[in-house]
């Protein structure tokens, strides 16, 4: 398992959904991963990178409250799988001692660490085969027009001009 | 405290917002209420009423399994108040033998009672106050559309 951080949600220009960016924590290559997600959850995801106040709980808020409320410990997140087209996550919760995985698609898992500080990461063998090199994403941006407008932004602030 | 079932949720022909209409469960003159809700939670609670099978989790199926996980039970929610223009909920939530009460807005606590099948409270001023009578909306409803 590596350790990733969320680096930018922007939206994919040719599909017009969401998009979250995931980049390597440690490494002197990191590599990224691109993980496609719906739009109430890029929301919710959204919101909580930005920190905007919400006058009442959102569903991701509910559901951390539920767990603290019953004293339970989000520890982890980890996308943990790859089949046909969709990306697998488990949230790992502690309680009382005891260890419990849930499986959640990558979007409530990510949502969910944001509010919890918990730590994501993701499969050694999900990044190594759907992952990218940053260096080959910046190549590639050069000459691949397709690509470009996703990435363009990479290493800037891109969320705070992130709009649906 | 009355119980009320999920009846039918429509788009608000005016804002287009979608509107979820909670029935009284048991009684003659059935009243209802309205709740405007946010598009992501109208799909959650019309998803569950239709039955749709989901390939994945979604984030109220996660929020069940959780709840299951860690042992703990959500035992009724209950919609308790209206302020400005918004509806306040609780979840009530039992976990070793304790009971809690969660903060939720209605669309959230609705989602979640309808997967885990337990029974959802109006306060009766809050209907009092803010019901229609079934057959007067079902009209409107029906003349719009």
């Amino acid at each position: 398992m590596v350790e990733v951080k969320i680096e930018v949600l922007t939206i994919d220009s040719n599909t017009g959904a969401p998009v979250v960016i995931l980049k390597e924590k440690e490494g002197e290559s990191k590599r990224i991963l691109l993980i496609w997600i719906g739009e109430s959850e890029a929301w919710a995801i959204d919101n909580k990178l930005k920190d905007v106040p919400m006058p009442r709980p959102m569903t991701h808020d509910l559901l951390k409250n539920v767990i603290d409320t019953i004293s339970g410990k989000v520890q982890s997140i980890c996308v943990n799988a790859f089949e046909k087209t969709t990306f697998y996550a488990k949230v790992t919760l502690e309680l009382n001692g005891e260890e419990y995985e849930i499986d959640s698609r990558p979007s409530d898992a990510f949502a969910l660490a944001l509010r919890c500080d918990a730590p994501i990461f993701v499969d050694e063998e999900v990044i190594e085969e759907n992952g990218f090199l940053e260096a080959e994403v910046r190549k590639e941006k050069d000459r691949d027009v397709d690509t470009k407008d996703i990435l363009e932004n990479l290493d800037e602030d891109v969320v705070k001009n992130y709009t649906v | 405290m009355v119980e009320m079932k999920p009846a039918y949720i429509k788009a608000d022909n005016t804002s287009n917002y979608p509107v979820l209409i909670l029935e009284e469960k048991e009684s003659e003159s059935k009243r209802v209420l309205l709740i405007w809700i946010g598009e992501s939670e109208a799909w959650a609670i019309d998803s569950q009423l239709k039955e749709e099978s989901m390939p994945r989790p979604m984030t109220h199926d996660l929020m069940k399994n959780i709840v299951e996980a860690l042992s703990a039970t959500v035992t009724a929610i209950h919609i308790y108040a209206f302020k400005e223009s918004t509806y306040y909920a609780t979840l009530k939530l039992k976990s070793d033998s304790e009971e809690y009460d969660i903060d939720s807005r209605p669309s959230d606590a609705i989602a979640l009672a309808l997967r885990c099948d337990v029974p959802i409270y109006l306060d009766e001023a809050v209907l009092e106050q803010n019901g229609f009578s079934a057959s007067e909306v079902m009209k409107n409803i029906r003349s719009a559309s």
